[in-house]
């Protein structure tokens, strides 16, 4: 997630150099060909790339919005996580009885690695070598026989819930309520992966790249009539705003890529990761992640 | 009989907070889990002084390390050059992380950092280009290539290829790479000095004859990321020698390093005490023998099958 108020030129010139450099030369070619060398039949009438251009804006728009909301709706779904995270471990802290805090930190820990875990998922990267830092050798063990790990762990915490039950450490009525929270948990992670999964249409991806392309190319015969040699200018300008707003919905349609434009995961499990440990009075509370050169993962 | 305990592989990752360093994050997780690695992060803030923004940024950038058994965060003065250089001499480096820079679409007017890594004598560095695909930093190691370029008589890179693919029970293939040629005749000359079985005895020697593919390969540059797809390489292991040129304004990674389809690990071939040996982690999950490699330890070394691809020859002139 871009948190910084501006991007500086040297993350945005690689990405549009290259196609607004081949479209200023083009533009430039057509106006020098109108202008100097008599060439009148390259002027366009101006009403059609118009109406093009304002259809295009709608869809673009659009497409736009489309992939804002899924953007969104992510941000939305981690901010259930945290919440439901605080929720779970207020209730294992609570609503276990029994002197011993063993059990209920143990499902503090889980609920952590769990979080850390659903991050590894959505990202695609391997959980393992952190949840050896944080749980014992066979319990990383036996999640190694989960493909969907982050499952594995809800798993393994119901199995814990279970057993405080039928030790009369959680009456039916308490571990109702826990249990729901663990549903809700399962469901948080399957609307993410629904959204991990689930690209948009790629008819939203093909149609909007192809039609921006012609509309730039199509656009100094429109233009040169009427601006001459400046015609490169205002082409290319007008260029770049397709091109932006065509790229911008490329950009942040998938959340959970590992890019700049993710949900801020890293950030956001560790706040859990912090909030919890304090909540179980822990002494090892990790550093908040910040952002990184104006960046946040 | 005392055994010495192998110490954990370093690794020591440069960087500069940029896109392809956080591309790089997932390879080095699952690096993490293969084998038993001591995660190093280094960012060198040159003349300027140090400050809290500095030390954020570093701790904030792949913070999920600090679980990785002994990561150390180190923000040191100075160019990343020298930065290396201080931490070689307070102690071991197996491996530099050094992933391409942000394409500026601009020229550089001076040696690039990668080319000034590599030419350090003695330190392997894993590094990848805009040429390999996100996805291919997220599989786990199954087939490892090692590069040997025809006329070179540096051959490290088969080694520590050897032993990582033994390390990681991958498949491990052999591919000779013919320097440019514009005339048939000089692939002819060069064809008669190709010798499959030095390679192959190398291999053996360095204790992965049977993780060795049956086919030896050879190739041009140009057509190597081809030859790289149609093997499936997850790592290609090159001599550094192969992989920098000179150009007028000082050094470079040749071009056809950034379009292989998987990141590659630069070697210099000439250094023989380059050595590694790989602990496996303890706690992964144990890897199944690929059911395609045959027991190259069974078959003589004549039988090995050479197959050739080569771009069309160009005319000269």
């Amino acid at each position: 997630m871009i948190v910084r108020d501006h991007l500086p030129l040297r993350r945005v010139w690689p990405r549009v150099s290259r196609r607004l450099g081949l479209l200023f030369l083009f533009d430039l070619t057509i106006a020098v060909l109108y202008a100097k060398s008599g060439l009148t039949f390259l002027s366009l009438p101006s009403l059609p790339l118009g109406l093009m251009g304002a259809a295009l804006s709608i869809f673009l728009a659009f497409r736009t919005n489309s992939s804002y909301d899924r953007w969104w709706e992510a941000r939305r779904l981690w901010g259930s996580l945290v919440n439901e995270s605080r929720s779970f471990t207020r209730q294992a802290l609570t609503l276990v009885d029994g002197v011993a805090n063993d059990e209920r930190n143990d499902l503090v820990e889980w609920q952590i690695a769990y979080v850390h875990s659903l991050r590894c998922h959505l990202r695609g990267q391997n959980p393992f070598p952190e949840l050896s830092g944080r749980l014992s050798t066979d319990k990383v063990a036996a999640l190694r026989a989960h493909q969907n790990v982050p499952l594995g762990l809800l798993l393994q915490a119901a199995h814990r819930l279970r057993r405080l039950f039928d030790a009369g450490r959680v009456d039916s009525f308490r571990l109702v309520h826990l249990d729901s929270t663990l549903t809700r948990l399962c469901d948080i992670q399957g609307a993410c992966e629904r959204i991990k999964h689930t690209p948009l249409p790629r008819q939203y991806e093909y149609f909007p790249r192809m039609l921006v392309s012609t509309y730039c190319v199509l656009l100094p015969f429109g233009l040169v009539e009427g601006m001459g040699l400046m015609t490169p200018l205002a082409s290319t300008l007008v260029s770049f705003i397709f091109l932006s707003l065509e790229s911008i919905g490329r950009d942040i349609e998938a959340p959970f890529e590992n890019t700049v434009h993710d949900t801020p995961m890293s950030q956001l499990s560790r706040t859990i990761e912090i909030n919890l440990r304090e909540a179980m009075g822990d002494s090892r509370v990790p550093r908040a992640v910040g952002h990184v050169d104006g960046f946040v993962y | 009989m005392t055994t010495t305990a192998v110490r954990p592989f370093e690794v020591l990752f440069l960087t500069n907070f940029s896109d392809s360093c956080f591309r790089a994050i997932p390879a080095l997780a699952q690096l993490g889990d293969e084998i038993d690695l001591r995660l190093t992060i280094l960012h060198a803030h040159g003349d300027a002084p140090r400050t809290r923004v500095m030390e954020t940024n570093l701790n904030s950038f792949f913070p999920e390390a600090d679980h990785y058994n002994g990561c150390r965060r180190l923000l040191v003065p100075g160019t990343p050059l020298e930065a290396v250089r201080q931490i070689r001499a307070d102690g071991p480096v197996d491996l530099v992380v050094a992933p391409a820079g942000d394409p500026l679409s601009l020229p550089r007017f001076r040696s690039s950092l990668r080319s000034r890594l590599v030419r350090e004598p003695g330190i392997p560095m894993w590094t990848f280009g805009g040429g390999t695909p996100v996805r291919r930093l997220f599989r786990t190691t199954g087939t490892v290539v090692c590069c040997v370029e025809v006329g070179r008589s540096g051959r490290s890179q088969i080694r520590l290829a050897s032993e990582y693919a033994r390390t990681l029970n991958a498949t491990l293939h052999l591919v000779q790479v013919l320097p440019e040629i514009d005339e048939h005749s000089l692939f002819l000359a060069y064809a008669d000095r190709c010798d499959t079985h030095d390679l192959v005895a190398a291999v053996q020697r360095a204790g992965a004859g049977n993780m060795l593919a049956p086919r030896v390969r050879m190739t041009d540059r140009r057509r190597l990321p081809d030859l790289l797809r149609e093997c499936d390489a997850d790592i290609v292991f090159l001599d550094s020698q192969h992989a920098v040129e000179r150009q007028w304004l000082g050094f470079r990674m040749r071009s056809f390093v950034d379009l292989l389809p998987c990141p590659a690990v630069c070697v210099d071939g000439d250094r023989k005490d380059v050595r590694w040996r790989i602990p496996t982690n303890p706690t992964a999950a144990p890897a199944s023998r690929r059911p395609e490699v045959s027991d190259w330890a069974e078959q003589p070394a004549e039988e090995a099958e050479v197959s050739v691809m080569l771009s069309p020859v160009t005319d000269a002139g």
